[in-house]
Formats: C-alpha cells, sequence, structure tokens
C-alpha cells in the first residue's frame, strides 16, 4: 500500500507542476549567437566543416572556422555537448534534450526531450552509426543501440565508491522507491566520456574517475587522491591519460596511479585537447591555457573569459568560450 | 481704438512727471527683488513627467534609483591603481562623496563599501568576502596583492575598476529631496560640493578625477552660463555703438538701452516674484528681452528723430510717435508674448519656465518702450544740428529705398517669389530630414572638449559601463523571480534586445541567476541556466539584494538594463521600436515590459516629448500671429503678406538645422518659436504703414517705398544689431548657446530680409490691381 502511494503522489506533483507541459522552444535565430555561450565544438567527419553548440539552442557550424551559421534548431535549451561522426551528429544537453540531423548539421529533430527530470545531459558519444551514449547530471545515462531513435536510460551504481554502494545495497531491500530516488541523488555527475583505444573514461563529480572496457555497460572506479569534481579525462595522441578538474587540478596516470601536475593556478580546467603537432592544450576557466609540454606552460587570454573547450583546424585553436568563438594565438 | 488711444495719449502726456515716477518706483521695487534672484537647476524640470515613461520611471524610483546618478572616477595618472597613494585616495573621495548633502548613504559604491564582495568556488562550496578586507593596510604590499585577486575574483573590472587598471570607480545615487529638511536638492550646490571637495582637495600632479552625471553636467553648464554675462556686456556695447551711429545723438542713444534694460530688470524681478529662479538653459531669455526692447525702441527713436526733423517739438513728437507705434508696437510684442506662451503646451519643466519668463519680458516691453520711452524723449531737445545731420541722411537714404521698392515691381516679384518657392522646396525636404534628439556623444549642452565631456569619453573608454543605458521595467505578480516561466521569458526579452544594433550589453536577474546557478554547480559554465527548479531558483536569486537595482522586495517588478553604444535618436528609437515591437507580441497581462527609465529612458521620453510638441507648437505659434495680424490689419492679404515669408523662414531654420547637425532638443525646440515670434515684428512695423495706403487706394509700389521711408532704416538697422548681439554666443562655452545663436542669428537676418524682400513682391500679387512699374514720387 505504502509502495504505490509514492509513485501516485509523485504523479500529482508533476501533473501540477507546470513543467508537465512544456514543449519544446524553437532557437532564436540572433545575430550575436556566435558570441553568445558556447559549450562544445567539434569537426564534421570528413566535411571539413566546424560545428559548435551551446545556450539557447544554438548550433553553429563554419566552412572556415570564421563565418558563422546558426542553424534552425528546434528548441532553445542549453546545450552542453556535439559529437559528429560522418554526416551524422547529435547535440545534447539541459531538459535531458538530444538532438539529431542526418544531414551534417542542417536540419535537426528533437531525439529526446525530457524537462520533469530536471537534469541535464552533459555529454554524448557514439561508437558507430547506431550505439551510442549520453551521459549527464546525477548519474544520468543513456544509451540507443538504434541510432538514437530511443534512448534508454541506465544506472551504474558502480561508479559509487564501495560505501555508497553499500548503503544503497541496504535501502533496496527495505524499500525500492526510496532506493531509487536515493540513488538518484548521491550518483555523481557525470561530466565527459572518452574513447582510449577499445576503452572508455570518464570524468565526474567529486573524485569520480572511470573506465570501462564493454562500451560503458560496466564501470570501474580509479582511485585518486582528490575528492573535487572532474571535468575531462582524455587519451592523448603519445599515449599518456590525464584528469582535469577543478580549481586547476590536474592529474596524469602512470603506473596504475593519479600523480598530480602542479599547475599553479585555482582556475576550473574544463577540457583537454589534442592539437596536431603540438603539446596537448588544456583550457580553463578566466581564460587560462595550459599547454602539456615537458615543463607546463600557462597562458591567459586578455578578456579572461572562460574557455569551454577548443578544436585544432586549418592550423587554429578555435576555442569554444562564455564569449563564443575565440582563436588561441599563443 | 482710435478713441482709446487719444485717451492714453492724453492721460500719459498730461501726467509726464507722474509716469515717470510711476515707473521709477516700480523699477525700484523689482531690481530689490531681481537681487534675489537664484541660478536654479533640477533634474526633473529637464524631463516630461507626464510622459508614459517617466509615470512609470517615477513609479519605480524608490526601488531601483532613477537616473539621477554621479560617476566618480580616480585614475592614477602614471601607473596601475596598486599602490598607497591611490588606495588612500580613493578611501577619501568614497568617505568625502559619503557626506556630501544630497547623496543617498545607502548606495554609494566603491572597491570599499562592505558590498562591493568577491565569491570564489572552491571544493566545499563558495567562498568569499568583501574585496578589501576589513585589517587592510595600503601600505602593506601583501594587502595590496591579496585585493588585486580579490578584485579579479569578484568579477569588477570594467565597473569598479577600468579595464586597464588605472582607475577606480566611486558611484552614488543622489536624492531628490533632503531627508532631513525635505527640501528639494539644490543640485548647483551639490555640483559645485563635487568641485570643491572632490576635485579641489584630491586631484593634483598624481591622481586625477573625473566627474560625470546629470547634477555635474548641469553645474558644468552653470558655470558655463556665467559667460553670458560677458556676452550680455559686448552685446550692449555693440547694440550702444550702432544706436549711436543710427540717431547720431548721445542721449537718444541712452534712451532706447536705459528702457530695455529696465525691461530687463523687471522681467527679473517679477520671476522672482513669482518663485521661480533663472535655470541655466534659459539665462539667455533676459538677454533676449533686451534685444527686442532695443529693436523696439529703435522704431521709437527713429519716429520721433522724423518728426523732430519734420519740424515738431520733440514733445509732440514724440506724442505722434507713441500714437503711431502703440498699434504696431503692441500687435508685435503681443505676437512676441503670445508666440512664447505657446511654449507652454510643451510639458517640460525648463521649456514652460523659459515660456513664463520670455513671455513676461516681452511684455513688460510694451510698458517700457512704448510708453515710458516717448514720454522721456519727449523731454529730449533736439537741436538744429541734429536736424542737419539728418536733412542730408534721408535724400540719399531715399535713393536707397528707391531701390529696394522694385521688390515689389511685377517683374522683380516674380523673380523673387520663384526663388523663394525653389528655395522653399529645398528647405522643405532638408527640414525634413531634421533629426530629433541629440547627436553627438557626451553632454550635449557642452562642446566635445570641455572638461565634463573629457571625463564622458575617458570613463566610457576605461569602464565597461556606460552612463547611457536603458532599463525595461518588467512588471509581474509578486515572487515572480522564483518561476522559471517567467525568468525563461525575461531571459528571452534580455537576448533579443541585446541583439539589436546599438545596444552593447545587458543585464537583469535572469541573467545574474544564470551565473549564480553555475556558481553553484562549481563554477560550470555548462550550469549556465535558469533552474526549472523553483528551490533552486530560490537559493541563486537569495544572493542578489535589492540594492543591485535588479529586483524591488518582492521581486515583482525586475528591470532588464540595456547598455547602449550611444544616445543617438536614432538609435534610442530603434531600441524602444525594438522593446515595443516584442511586447506587442509577447507581452501577457502578468508580465508587462514598461517603458523606460536610466539615462536613456529620459531621452527617449524627451525626445518624443519633443517630437510630439513640435507640430503643435508651430500651428500654435503660427495660430496666434495669423489671429493677431487679422485682428490689426482686418485683411486677409496682409495677414498672408506677413505670414508667408515668416513661415518660410521658419522651414529653412530646421533646414538649417539638419545641415548643421543641431538635433531638435529641449535646448533647441524653443528657438523657432522666439524666431517666429521676434521675426513678425519686422513684417507688422512695414506693413502697418503700408496697409493703409494700401486701403486708400495708393499704388503698391509706392506705398511701399513710404513704408521704408518711415520704418525702413529702423527695420533694418533693428535686424542687423540683434543678429550681431546674438552673433556673439558662437563663442559661448556652452555648446547648446552656440547652437541658438546660430539659428537666432540666422531667424532675425533672413526674417528681416523677408520682410523687405519677399513681403513687398507678395504685396503686389495681392493687391495685383494697384501694382506697376510706376516710379516712385519721393
Amino acid at each position: 500500500m505504502k509502495k504505490k502511494l509514492i509513485p501516485l503522489f509523485s504523479a500529482l506533483i508533476f501533473s501540477s507542476s507546470s513543467i508537465s507541459d512544456v514543449r519544446p522552444q524553437e532557437a532564436f535565430q540572433a545575430p550575436l549567437a556566435d558570441k553568445s555561450l558556447l559549450l562544445d565544438i567539434s569537426q564534421i567527419g570528413q566535411k571539413q566543416q566546424l560545428i559548435a553548440v551551446g545556450e539557447r539552442g544554438h548550433i553553429l557550424t563554419s566552412a572556415d572556422g570564421q563565418s558563422w551559421e546558426q542553424q534552425e534548431v528546434p528548441v532553445n535549451a542549453v546545450l552542453t555537448a556535439v559529437y559528429a561522426r560522418d554526416k551524422h551528429i547529435w547535440a545534447a544537453g539541459h531538459d535531458a534534450v538530444i538532438l539529431y540531423s542526418g544531414d551534417g548539421g542542417e536540419s535537426w529533430q528533437v531525439q529526446n526531450f525530457n524537462p520533469e527530470l530536471q537534469k541535464p545531459l552533459l555529454d554524448v558519444l557514439f561508437f558507430d552509426d547506431q550505439h551510442g551514449i549520453a551521459i549527464g547530471a546525477y548519474g544520468l545515462f543513456y544509451r540507443t543501440e538504434n541510432g538514437g531513435q530511443s534512448w534508454n536510460k541506465e544506472a551504474h551504481i558502480s561508479l559509487l565508491n564501495e560505501m555508497d554502494v553499500e548503503y544503497l545495497e541496504s535501502l533496496k531491500e527495505e524499500n525500492m522507491a526510496f532506493y531509487e530516488s536515493e540513488m538518484e541523488a548521491i550518483l555523481p555527475h557525470l561530466n565527459r566520456v572518452s574513447v582510449a583505444g577499445d576503452k572508455l573514461l570518464l570524468a565526474g563529480e567529486a573524485g569520480t574517475l572511470a573506465i570501462s572496457e564493454d562500451q560503458g555497460r560496466n564501470w570501474q572506479r580509479m582511485d585518486v587522491d582528490y575528492y573535487g569534481s572532474f571535468f575531462d579525462i582524455q587519451q592523448t595522441t603519445d599515449g599518456r591519460i590525464f584528469a582535469a578538474g577543478l580549481r586547476g587540478n590536474l592529474f596524469e596516470y602512470s603506473d596504475e596511479q593519479w600523480l598530480e601536475i602542479e599547475t599553479g593556478i585555482s582556475s576550473t580546467l574544463n577540457s583537454i585537447v589534442n592539437i596536431e603537432g603540438k603539446p596537448p592544450l588544456v583550457v580553463a576557466n578566466k581564460g587560462y591555457y595550459l599547454w602539456l609540454e615537458d615543463s607546463l606552460r600557462v597562458e591567459q587570454t586578455d578578456d579572461e573569459e572562460a574557455l569551454v573547450n577548443a578544436v585544432f583546424f586549418n592550423n587554429k585553436i578555435l576555442v569554444v568560450s562564455e564569449a563564443g568563438i575565440q582563436e588561441l594565438t599563443k | 481704438m482710435t478713441k482709446l488711444i487719444d485717451v492714453l495719449e492724453l492721460v500719459i502726456f498730461r501726467h509726464r512727471v507722474w509716469v515717470i515716477a510711476l515707473f521709477a518706483l516700480f523699477t525700484g521695487y523689482l531690481a530689490v527683488q531681481a537681487t534675489n534672484l537664484r541660478l536654479d537647476a533640477a533634474f526633473t524640470k529637464n524631463i516630461p513627467l507626464n510622459h508614459t515613461y517617466m509615470k512609470n520611471y517615477m513609479k519605480h524610483q524608490k526601488n531601483f534609483g532613477g537616473a539621477n546618478s554621479i560617476l566618480v572616477s580616480v585614475c592614477d595618472r602614471d601607473s596601475d591603481i596598486f599602490n598607497e597613494t591611490f588606495f588612500n585616495r580613493l578611501k577619501n573621495v568614497h568617505d568625502q562623496l559619503f557626506f556630501i548633502p544630497g547623496v543617498d548613504r545607502s548606495q554609494v559604491k566603491s572597491l570599499y563599501s562592505p558590498s562591493t564582495r568577491f565569491t570564489e568556488v572552491v571544493e566545499e562550496g563558495f567562498s568569499g568576502g568583501p574585496v578589501i578586507p576589513a585589517d587592510f593596510s595600503a601600505s602593506d604590499p601583501r594587502g595590496l596583492e591579496l585585493v588585486s585577486q580579490n578584485i579579479s575574483k569578484a568579477g569588477i573590472v570594467g565597473r569598479m575598476v577600468s579595464d586597464d587598471f588605472q582607475c577606480a570607480m566611486v558611484n552614488a545615487q543622489l536624492l531628490e529631496l533632503d531627508p532631513q529638511t525635505g527640501e528639494q536638492l539644490d543640485t548647483l550646490a551639490f555640483a559645485q560640493d563635487l568641485e570643491d571637495q572632490l576635485r579641489g582637495k584630491y586631484e593634483d600632479d598624481e591622481i586625477s578625477i573625473h566627474i560625470i552625471g546629470f547634477a555635474k553636467m548641469v553645474g558644468d553648464v552653470a558655470d558655463g552660463a556665467k559667460d553670458v554675462l560677458l556676452f550680455f556686456a559686448v552685446a550692449i556695447a555693440i547694440t550702444a555703438v550702432m544706436v549711436y551711429f543710427f540717431c547720431k545723438s548721445l542721449l537718444l542713444t541712452v534712451l532706447p538701452l536705459a528702457c530695455s534694460i529696465i525691461a530687463v530688470v523687471w522681467q527679473m524681478g517679477l520671476v522672482t516674484l513669482l518663485g521661480f529662479g533663472l535655470d541655466p538653459m534659459s539665462i539667455l531669455v533676459p538677454f533676449l528681452v533686451f534685444a527686442i526692447g532695443v529693436s523696439h525702441g529703435v522704431q521709437m527713436i527713429n519716429s520721433v528723430g522724423k518728426q523732430v526733423v519734420m519740424g515738431q517739438t520733440a514733445k509732440t513728437g514724440a506724442q505722434m510717435a507713441f500714437r503711431t507705434l502703440l498699434i504696431p508696437g503692441g500687435v508685435a510684442l503681443l505676437s512676441d508674448t503670445v508666440g512664447f506662451m505657446t511654449l507652454l503646451v510643451i510639458d517640460i519643466g525648463i521649456i514652460r519656465e523659459l515660456a513664463i519668463t520670455a513671455s513676461l519680458g516681452v511684455a513688460v516691453i510694451i510698458l517700457t518702450n512704448l510708453v515710458l520711452l516717448p514720454v522721456l524723449m519727449s523731454y529730449v531737445s533736439l537741436g538744429d544740428k541734429y536736424k542737419a545731420k539728418f536733412e542730408n541722411k534721408e535724400k540719399r537714404s531715399d535713393h536707397f529705398w528707391e531701390s529696394i521698392s522694385r521688390c515689389s515691381s511685377p517683374k522683380v516679384a516674380k523673380v523673387i517669389l520663384v526663388s523663394v518657392a525653389l528655395l522653399f522646396a529645398f528647405g522643405w525636404y532638408q527640414s525634413s530630414q531634421m533629426k530629433i534628439g541629440d547627436l553627438h556623444p557626451g553632454a550635449p549642452a557642452l562642446h566635445e572638449d570641455s572638461r565634463y565631456n573629457q571625463d564622458t569619453f575617458l570613463i566610457t573608454d576605461k569602464y565597461a559601463i556606460s552612463v547611457d543605458y536603458l532599463s525595461v521595467l518588467v512588471e509581474t505578480t509578486p515572487s515572480a523571480c522564483t518561476s522559471h516561466q517567467i525568468m525563461s521569458d525575461i531571459d528571452e526579452f534580455q537576448w533579443k534586445m541585446e541583439n539589436v544594433a546599438g545596444v552593447q550589453s545587458t543585464v537583469s536577474l535572469a541573467s545574474v541567476a544564470k551565473l549564480i546557478n553555475a556558481g553553484y554547480n562549481e563554477g560550470n559554465p555548462k550550469w549556465r541556466v535558469l533552474p526549472r527548479n523553483q528551490q533552486t531558483m530560490v537559493q541563486a536569486i537569495s544572493r542578489v539584494d535589492t540594492s543591485s537595482g535588479l529586483l524591488n522586495g518582492d521581486c515583482s517588478v525586475m528591470p532588464v538594463i540595456l547598455f547602449m553604444e550611444d544616445h543617438k535618436a536614432e538609435t534610442i528609437s530603434r531600441v524602444v521600436d525594438a522593446v515595443k515591437e516584442y511586447r506587442q507580441q509577447y507581452q501577457q497581462e502578468d508580465l508587462q515590459f514598461k517603458l523606460a527609465s536610466g539615462p536613456v529612458g529620459v531621452m527617449a521620453a524627451t525626445n518624443e516629448a519633443v517630437k510630439a510638441a513640435q507640430d503643435p507648437m508651430m500651428a500654435y505659434v503660427f495660430g496666434a500671429v495669423i489671429l493677431l495680424c487679422l485682428l490689426s490689419f482686418r485683411s486677409l492679404r496682409a495677414t498672408l503678406s506677413v505670414v508667408v515669408p515668416l513661415y518660410v523662414v521658419s522651414v529653412l531654420a530646421q533646414a538649417l538645422m539638419t545641415k548643421l547637425q543641431i538635433g531638435l532638443t529641449v535646448s533647441t525646440l524653443p528657438v523657432i518659436a522666439l524666431g517666429v515670434g521676434i521675426g513678425v515684428d519686422y513684417g507688422i512695423y512695414i506693413l502697418s504703414t503700408m496697409s493703409q495706403k494700401l486701403k486708400d487706394g495708393v499704388a503698391v509700389r509706392q506705398a511701399y517705398f513710404d513704408a521704408l521711408k518711415e520704418r525702413g532704416s529702423a527695420v533694418l538697422f533693428t535686424g542687423i544689431t540683434l543678429a550681431i548681439g546674438v552673433s556673439t554666443w558662437v563663442f559661448s562655452s556652452l555648446k547648446f548657446q552656440m547652437d541658438m545663436g546660430i539659428l537666432l542669428t540666422f531667424m532675425f537676418v533672413v526674417n528681416m530680409l523677408g520682410a523687405i524682400v519677399v513681403l513687398p513682391a507678395l504685396a503686389s500679387v495681392f493687391w495685383y490691381k494697384q501694382s506697376g512699374d510706376k516710379k516712385v514720387q519721393k
């Protein structure tokens, strides 16, 4: 009896709240779109094109990295990540939205939109045209087997530390509904997922670093001596693995251990980017960017806007930032 | 009418001593009053208080402060701000500004105010504190280093610290009323305090102080307006010299000048009695009164002189002049008065004051120059020497008038009228391009190289903020800031406005809430959203204080502040139109986008009020002039002969404004009304002689020649004298006085030409039966 009441009650809450009748709203075509907050940038397959996504459902494409064209998009939610695989592109963001374009970014459809969740998606990754995952806040984890036509939720308790897992297991026996709501609260934000050979690497909230050997169905936590958030984990072209996080925390994985690298800055490191023919680049808040040379080199942009991600294109380093697209010159 | 004049003449000239005594008495009394006249300026006088925008502005002023703020930038001349001298000086300025009466003490903000805080994200959440810690000592280099880091964390570069770290800002809101005495803020005294107590005390070789804001601007305008005394003196001197050459008699020079000065004294005394002060913006009114006085005085001495030359005694001559000039002079002055009074339709305080002071001044000229002057002149004895001087002059000038009278011959008239028509068409086209509002950056009343405008340029250059901002007041339901829907709507509006050309940047509670939400999520830019969860939204909003000016107590009103690239009228109207278009589409019952507050909001209202006032004002001025002409001439033809040239000239004046890039503003709007009011005098004087002769069947050219003989020299003379006097304003340190000087000079000269050249040409058409090429009889 008790068990049945709770879903009913929560159904009542949701039907009375205004969120349930939120429909996706089309993004406004704005002259300043390429100067607005942009959060991810990627190269589109062989087409030698760039795509960037950001606030207000902005999706911009460019053939030269100079002039940007805003695409018509059926939502105006903040888009946090984009993944391009030839002509197939997926963009994910707040309201758990996942957008898909099958024509290299010219037209977009909504594959997933779920504002009731009140959770954003923070990254999206595909293994091939059909199989992919999208991850987000509070352990949000979606998987598709059919190119995104349907997305299924997964919960990965293996991302939690042992103590939390034990606590959850104890709840499971008593009260299934409470178990589920607690799990949603305890699971960390999943900030970034990346490919390292045939493995997947994952960076998340509260010192979460994990590795998976089966496309993210099972995860193995990696111990690290830091309890703040990680925002990226990447394998660089030369095979090294780095993790970057809050307040300038940078770690390198070597000999099965995470070793701290002193950066000397206290701004959040947002992304680690491979740059052809150059050492890896880390972009950070306050306009900081770090070259992972033998001795770390720290630079800062003049306007000090937060740099979120970057791409190497036509011999230029293009970053997405709080103030839109920027080029790094130092 | 004639009977009335007879009675008046009898009464006045029988009791000359009494009349003089009465005038002396009044002059003495009003002179004493005039010494109490104060310069007086108030912010609210400059804005159209009944305009919808300004009603919204006044309604929300309490919560969001108004447009009346003051910015003080303290700059290190050589290095960055992180040194002992600078920080001590900044503290001095902050404290000093805090204690200047008129400053809203709760709204003084700088690095030193406790509300200037930084927050940073740490693993445990937020950490923060005041940018300048309590134990800060400027002499400790480590303290300076810490403050430098805090400034960068607080994100106040561009607002409280200049982009190049050479300056820091202290800003304050002003109170309209003194909280202790309840009296209106004395803006000029306040401006003086700023100058003495801030710049005077704290500016030196190392530190410079830059002050901008309405109060300071008015203070500087008032300082500049003091030059007017000098211009006044120069104008009196020029006029005196010219009058002397005109009448060749010292006494005759002194009398009209003295009577005109008496008129000014009366006007200033009466204005004080009515409880007004003299606004720096209307300081040229006494000057104008003087000029008009002289113009009518000259007609009077001209007329008396002519009588004397013809053999009358001074007394009879004065009486005759009184008789002949009371009607045309009275009508002319009355139309001046009415012309100025039409300015009352404009609902802006200073224009109304200008209307009252100017019409009062002109009305008293009727007494001083049409009554007192002839009475005084009746005592003058003009000897044979005087007569001899004019004997020859008459003959010489007859030849001159004869050639001018050709303007009324049909052939010449056709040429004149066609050229006027072409000129009018050109002027009409140009005047349609006339811009409303300020066309230049900085304070338009002042020159570009003035200290105030230099300071404005420095501040807009070195900081990200601009004094040119407009706030749109979003009125909604109480606690609306916790509603995701309403906040999203505000955010959407803000983004669309930011995309309007001319908007530099924007801020609102919605955009700040997004930043704070990202802050709560470890400063991650990916979380820069308005949370859908109400508790999370409340958490974000609760960090924003009402003193931020972004919300009122129950967050039912939230301004969206649009920082503009400039305050040109077209930029303003583009943005205002965008707001109107947006709300047409998206405004709902519980979500109203109300225009407007902020300095640019005030400008928008003023521009709209000025634009709306322009046509009615012209209609009223011309209506009044037409009515008075019809009454006095009882002839439609005569009226048209006077009014048509007048209208052409006022259109040309607008064309000139377009050409010289002078916008139609609160200060230039009255010029056209003033110009028409004064310009009509010429036509009335000439036509009043002509119209009687035309009625008697005299040929147009002959009638015109006779009129020129009688009044022509006085008309030419006044036109030139007035123009020279007013043209000295070109050297004024105030830009708006310069603009007014140019426009008035133009109106005086061209109206005179209109009366002498165009009026007779029109007359030859209107009275075509009487026109012909027949030579005049001298």
